[in-house]
């Protein structure tokens, strides 16, 4: 790659990584993998940053490829997402006496129970604001789909919810 | 209740994920490192690492630099099918429709293909020509086609619009006369063509093409990603075929050797320090043990620290249901026991042993630290579905042999 396409790609991924730590955090359970996966995408896009540096919106890209990576992680071998028995308790988030801190640990503690997709459609539509389209192309499936994964998925986080501040008091 | 109600999700779920996040665990350089060694790959995926497991078949590697004898690493009895023989072979280029069988058998015995060969029509190609073609999905989901043209005078195809321009000129092993190899990578796919013109050993002009394609990709997903190759799909293979396709051939065989140019597919005994040489040692001891593992590909780990490379697969051969996973963790930092993990030091070597519980079942793991300051470490992990027998992957011999070709020690 030319140096002054390299240098414009580490600008790029120097304002995406937090954007895309973000999305790739709420949307996978395991926050290592998240991490690999956002690394992973951003490696994708070195190769490929000739072909988009111009286009409007290369966050747009990377978000795809980030959520496409997803889904494809999700189809992985059973023993390629194991985690450890040791581990399998640390789901269970702990209340901190912080009413703040207590409802970030009770929506992510929350979040982390829902199944892939409804989470996933969930964290593109709430909060990357995008709309049920972009979801439903992102996630390769209808419109339709999409409202039904949402408000599955809201409908279970408020159920999981009632549950972690059950476990908090 | 934290939230009252689900109007104030996004609120949420925006201060949840707004805050706290930290550092990340790597910068713009890890990430263009990582970017630059995924194109190095892909550019060498498809011919590159396969010379070396071609390279070791023929004894062409010698791995006593390593610290061993290449005996100690001769594969058990060859059992792959890959091997090839003049003698066993009478050829059917003189009537190509019976070709068929033998590419059908070729793809059951090499590539564990479960269906049969077929005719296709030709189009494209010059009158006479025969196109047979055979399919088969791979363990981690690509699907892979091979297709072999045989031609009375020549293969060309002009309507073929993805023949990369710049072949390159190899000899496969122990056929005369050089090739024309192809390596072309599209989205979500990896296309290999071998192109033999008809000569004095050859009655019939022959193309080989393989394609690997990984259907739950698209283009998008897939700009930069590599699509593997088979493990089975290599130099050797493909002389294989050919030598059943032409039967015994006058010249005598040729050294291995390419003309393209020289890549890091040789196990170097540090490949802690150098990635590509990893991979190749893990693909020539998986080669090896017949594991057969589909995908070599590699990922940075981000849970194991900055340099880490992480080798995954699953071996198609042990008979355990679910497979056992098989993956080599290369650099990076030890992150001390794990929750419910005892380490047993080995006696004599700067490694230790441990197993621990997962939600899947038991993860067996050996772990080489760096030594005198030079080397990275290495740690081997097995996870297997519990209860389960040990598979051959793990036994000493095989672990020294791993550890000797990745680390040269043992």
């Amino acid at each position: 790659m030319r140096a002054d396409l390299e240098d414009e790609f580490r600008g790029f991924v120097q304002a995406a990584i937090p954007r895309l730590r973000r999305v790739a955090l709420a949307t996978s359970r395991d926050p290592h993998r998240a991490e690999d996966l956002v690394q992973t995408t951003l490696e994708k896009l070195y190769a490929a940053w000739p072909r988009i540096h111009g286009v409007d919106d290369p966050h747009a890209y990377a978000r795809t490829v980030l959520v496409r990576s997803l889904i494809s992680e999700q189809r992985r071998h059973w023993w390629q997402r194991e985690r450890s028995a040791a581990d399998a308790g640390h789901d269970v988030v702990v209340a901190s006496g912080s009413d703040v801190v207590d409802a970030r640990l009770d929506l992510r503690a929350a979040l982390a129970v829902l199944p892939t997709r409804q989470r996933m459609a969930v964290v593109l539509r709430h909060l990357e604001d995008l709309p049920v389209v972009e979801v439903a192309r992102l996630m390769g499936c209808s419109e339709g789909t999409v409202k039904s994964t949402t408000s599955d998925g809201l409908r279970a986080l408020r159920a999981a919810l009632e549950v972690v501040a059950g476990q908090g008091k | 209740m934290a939230m009252e109600t689900m109007e104030r999700v996004p609120d949420g779920l925006r201060e949840a994920y707004a805050a706290d996040l930290g550092a990340a665990p790597y910068t713009a350089d890890d990430v263009v490192a990582g970017g630059r060694a995924r194109m190095r790959r892909r550019r060498v995926a498809a011919g590159g690492f396969a010379v070396a497991v071609a390279a070791l078949a023929v004894g062409a590697i010698n791995l006593a630099p390593l610290g061993g004898d290449r005996a100690e690493v001769t594969p058990p009895a060859a059992t792959s099918g890959t091997t090839a023989s003049t003698a066993a072979y009478p050829g059917c280029l003189d009537q190509p429709r019976t070709c068929v069988e033998v590419v059908g058998r070729w793809m059951r015995e090499v590539g564990r293909a479960e269906g049969a060969a077929r005719l296709v029509a030709a189009d494209g190609y010059e009158a006479g020509t025969v196109v047979i073609t055979d399919q088969v999905t791979v363990p981690l989901g690509q699907v892979v086609t091979v297709t072999v043209a045989i031609a009375p005078t020549t293969t060309a195809w002009a309507d073929d619009p993805r023949s990369p321009a710049a072949p390159d000129r190899v000899v496969l092993p122990g056929l005369p006369g050089e090739f024309d190899r192809n390596t072309g990578f599209w989205s979500a796919r990896t296309v290999e063509t071998y192109d033999i013109e008809r000569g004095r050993a050859y009655s019939k002009a022959l193309r080989l093409r393989i394609e690997s394609v990984d259907p739950d990709r698209d283009s998008e997903s897939a700009m930069a990603a590599d699509t593997p190759i088979p493990s089975w799909w290599n130099e050797q293979s493909v002389s294989s075929l050919v030598h059943r396709l032409v039967g015994p051939v006058p010249s005598l065989p040729e050294p291995l050797q390419s003309t393209s140019a020289p890549v890091a597919t040789t196990p170097t005994g540090d490949c802690s320090r150098d990635p590509e040489s990893c991979r190749a040692a893990f693909r020539v001891w998986t080669d090896t043990y017949h594991l057969n593992i589909g995908n070599y590909g590699t990922t940075t780990d981000a849970s194991s620290g900055p340099g880490a490379r992480l080798f995954t697969g699953t071996p198609v051969d042990n008979q355990v249901d679910p497979r056992p996973g098989i993956e080599m963790l290369v650099g990076g930092t030890d992150p001390g026991p794990q929750p419910g993990e005892t380490r047993t030091t080995v006696a004599g070597l700067p490694a230790w042993t441990a197993t621990r519980d997962t939600d899947v079942g038991v993860r067996t793991s050996l772990r080489f630290d760096a030594v005198d300051g030079k080397r990275g470490s290495v740690e081997l992990s097995v996870v297997r579905p519990k209860p389960g027998p040990i598979p051959e992957a793990l036994s000493d011999k095989a672990v020294t042999d791993l550890v000797r070709l990745v680390y040269g020690v043992g």
